[in-house]
């Protein structure tokens, strides 16, 4: 004999089940949306390593180097061109001041900066 | 009533219909009601079970996304790229959908200006359903070919290995063959590291691209003007074992390693090992003064050919005199070393070398590492020769590891090419000298570029302190004075050795820049002091003199004036 409980747990259950559906549907939905922006972050990541790539190849340092020489005219800095601050008035001194110093005092250590010679940069 | 009234015909009377059989119109209804029921649960179980319950693939989802991860960068310590994988397109044709071969090839010609038009044609007409075309195509090429609207040509992506840097640290980075497999250099050594990871780390290491650039350039510049066979050159961090530059001439281009020739394939740095010669002078004295068998100044007898058994060890430049011990090194006197030897033992020898490393494959993670050549038994003559660098034969990577503990403080620390982390503590080392000896032996190596053989590898500024080593080669009529390797290993800068440096030519010859000479002291030498002047300031390394003492060595007069003001 059907009665009404047997009605309403056969509905109960269409309605779990259509519950569930829906849920599966729209994990796959989301799931593979998920999959075509991986696809994307792909496609864009091997972009992105081609344009390393090339300019890693147009930076190459025989090339920096080679254009750095040839079209700048510019050379490595030797040991003897590294001055400091307290070689300042050594290098160029005031106009009218005395000479500086025979021998530079130590600087601070944070004072320290490299100065390129004018000889090494030629127009 | 007639008869006929009473003739009641007996009339066969239908039988009650049997409810449950299946011989009667109803019972056949319910049977098929009940099939047709069946047939329905079962599509609909079918159904629920397809909707709810079917597993999603999710082995097939890892296995594409895995084949999409490409193989893991290589960067220098920078950040320099040097290694990289990259999509790739390849271009095959299915020749079942190709409508005319002839256009075909036509066409793809005018995209590939060296195509096989006959030999794609008979391909295409040989049968099967794929024919290569061209592999690896440029994304410009990849667009021409579309642009020529061909049916039947198709396209199948492919990972392609790049080395922008070209040449540079080829050996060390080593290379991938046309499968994709790894064959050398970190690319093998490193396989699954690079492989199983998610593709996006990458993998740093201790190479710094500037300082290996500057010690190539010099290797080639050096090798090439003494017509050397081949070159080694290494930049090695004394502390912490970093390898910064290891370069090995002739070059190998990892983008090609099909065409790079069988000579040019062998990595010097850590899979070729050489008799140095007297850099070993070096280790020797180190040991001597440990042990307190020796100082600086105790004297040896030098005046005449030393004779071990059978065996007479002479000088190469001879002094026929006593010699200090600093003398020893700094004139490079074979015999006066040979004689430290004996005061010190051969089976302590042994154990100091053994410790030293330089008895043990060295070649950091590189698979590609030289077993090294030492005597088998350690007798006299045999502890006597290796004092000087003969009868054993290293690395050009050991030799560095070995200056490089002697000279940081005493402490051995393995090399590597993998880039430390600057806050982990610094890696498990065995103490090999004390510092005050090692403080001594620097002192010494010093001497050797100011007053001895190694003068021109000083580099203005730089203190840089070693030894040079010309070692005569082996050949079938025992050593060839004419066959030579020539090195110099060395430190700077020397008042704290934070690097360690060495350049070694493999059978260099003179030049009228060196008087016709090949020895270490005018061949590698210079180029030390070459690599030590560019690379010291991309280290971070500051002159040891201020720019006014050398404003004074420029200008004495000048200074004699100033004084005299």
């Amino acid at each position: 004999m059907i009665t009404l409980k047997h009605v309403a747990g056969f509905a109960g259950l269409m309605v779990f089940a259509a519950a569930l559906y829906w849920a599966k549907s729209e994990a796959q939905a989301v799931r593979e949306s998920a999959d075509a922006l991986q696809h994307q972050v792909n496609e864009q990541r091997a972009a992105v390593r081609v344009l390393e790539a090339e300019a890693t190849y147009q930076e190459r340092l025989d090339r920096l180097e080679g254009a750095a020489r040839g079209q700048l005219k510019l050379e490595p800095v030797p040991a003897r061109a590294m001055a400091t601050l307290a070689d300042l008035d050594m290098i160029a001194p005031l106009p009218g001041a005395a000479s500086g110093p025979a021998v530079a005092v130590s600087p601070p250590a944070d004072a320290t900066r490299e100065i390129p010679p004018p000889a090494q940069v030629q127009p | 009533m007639t008869d006929t009234a009473n003739l009641a015909v007996e009339w066969p009377r239908a039988e009650l219909r049997d409810q449950g059989g299946g011989s009667t119109a109803r019972g056949r209804t319910y049977i098929l009601s009940l099939v047709f029921s069946l047939g329905f649960a079962v599509l609909g179980a079918r159904a629920v079970q397809i909707g709810l319950f079917r597993p999603v693939d999710e082995a097939g989802r890892a296995a594409r996304a895995e084949a999409a991860l490409p193989r893991a960068d290589i960067v220098d310590r920078n950040g320099a790229l040097l290694a990289t994988s990259l999509t790739t397109y390849s271009l095959y044709a299915d020749p079942k959908r190709v409508w005319d071969a002839n256009e075909t090839a036509r066409a793809l010609t005018t995209v590939f200006p060296d195509f096989d038009s006959a030999d794609f044609i008979r391909r295409l007409r040989s049968g099967g359903r794929f024919v290569w075309v061209e592999r690896r195509l440029t994304p410009r090429q990849r667009q021409a070919v579309w642009a020529l609207g061909q049916p039947g040509l198709e396209f199948v992506e492919e990972s392609r290995r790049v080395y922008p840097m070209g040449t540079l640290a080829g050996h060390a980075i080593g290379a991938l063959n046309g499968e994709g497999s790894s064959i050398s250099g970190i690319e093998r050594a490193l396989n699954d590291r690079l492989t199983t990871g998610d593709g996006a780390t990458p993998v740093r290491l201790s190479l710094d691209a500037r300082v290996q650039h500057v010690v190539e350039d010099e290797l080639a510049t050096t090798a090439s003007a003494h017509r050397a066979l081949g070159g080694a050159a290494v930049v090695m961090d004394t502390r912490t074992g970093e390898v910064l530059a290891a370069a090995s001439w002739p070059f190998a281009n990892p983008n090609a390693p099909g065409a790079t020739k069988p000579h040019a394939q062998v990595n010097r740095v850590t899979n070729a090992v050489y008799e140095m010669g007297s850099t070993f002078k070096v280790f020797t004295v180190a040991i001597g003064l440990e042990d307190k068998v020796i100082t600086p100044d105790k004297g040896y007898d030098a005046t005449a050919p030393l004779r071990i058994g059978s065996e007479t060890i002479h000088d190469f430049h001879g002094k026929n005199r006593v010699m200090s011990v600093r003398e020893i090194l700094t004139q490079s006197s074979n015999i006066g070393t040979a004689r430290i030897a004996r005061d010190v033992g051969r089976e302590r020898m042994r154990e100091f070398y053994t410790r030293l490393g330089l008895m043990e494959r060295t070649g950091g993670e590189l698979l590609e590492a030289g077993r090294p050549l030492v005597p088998a038994r350690w007798s006299d003559i045999a502890a006597a020769t290796v004092s000087y660098g003969h009868g054993i034969a290293v690395t050009p990577l050991s030799l560095t590891a070995g200056f490089a503990a002697v000279s940081n403080g005493g402490q051995y620390v393995r090399p590597t090419f993998i880039a430390r982390n600057p806050d982990a503590p610094l890696p498990v080392t065995r103490r090999v000298l004390s510092e005050e000896t090692s403080r001594t032996l620097v002192g010494l190596m010093r001497d050797v570029v100011t007053d001895g053989t190694g003068k021109r590898a000083d580099a203005d500024g730089f203190e840089v302190a070693g030894k040079t080593g010309t070692a005569e080669k082996v050949g079938p009529n025992g050593y060839d004075i004419n066959r030579r390797v020539s090195s110099f290993a060395g430190v700077f800068p020397a008042h704290e050795p934070r690097y360690a440096v060495l350049v070694l030519l493999d059978e260099p010859k003179g030049s009228a820049a060196t008087g016709g000479g090949a020895t270490a002291g005018v061949t590698a030498a210079p180029a030390v002091s070459r690599i030590v002047s560019r690379s010291a300031l991309l280290l971070g390394v500051r002159p040891a003199k201020t720019f006014a003492q050398f404003a004074d060595e420029e200008s004495p007069p000048q200074k004699a004036a100033m004084e005299a003001q």
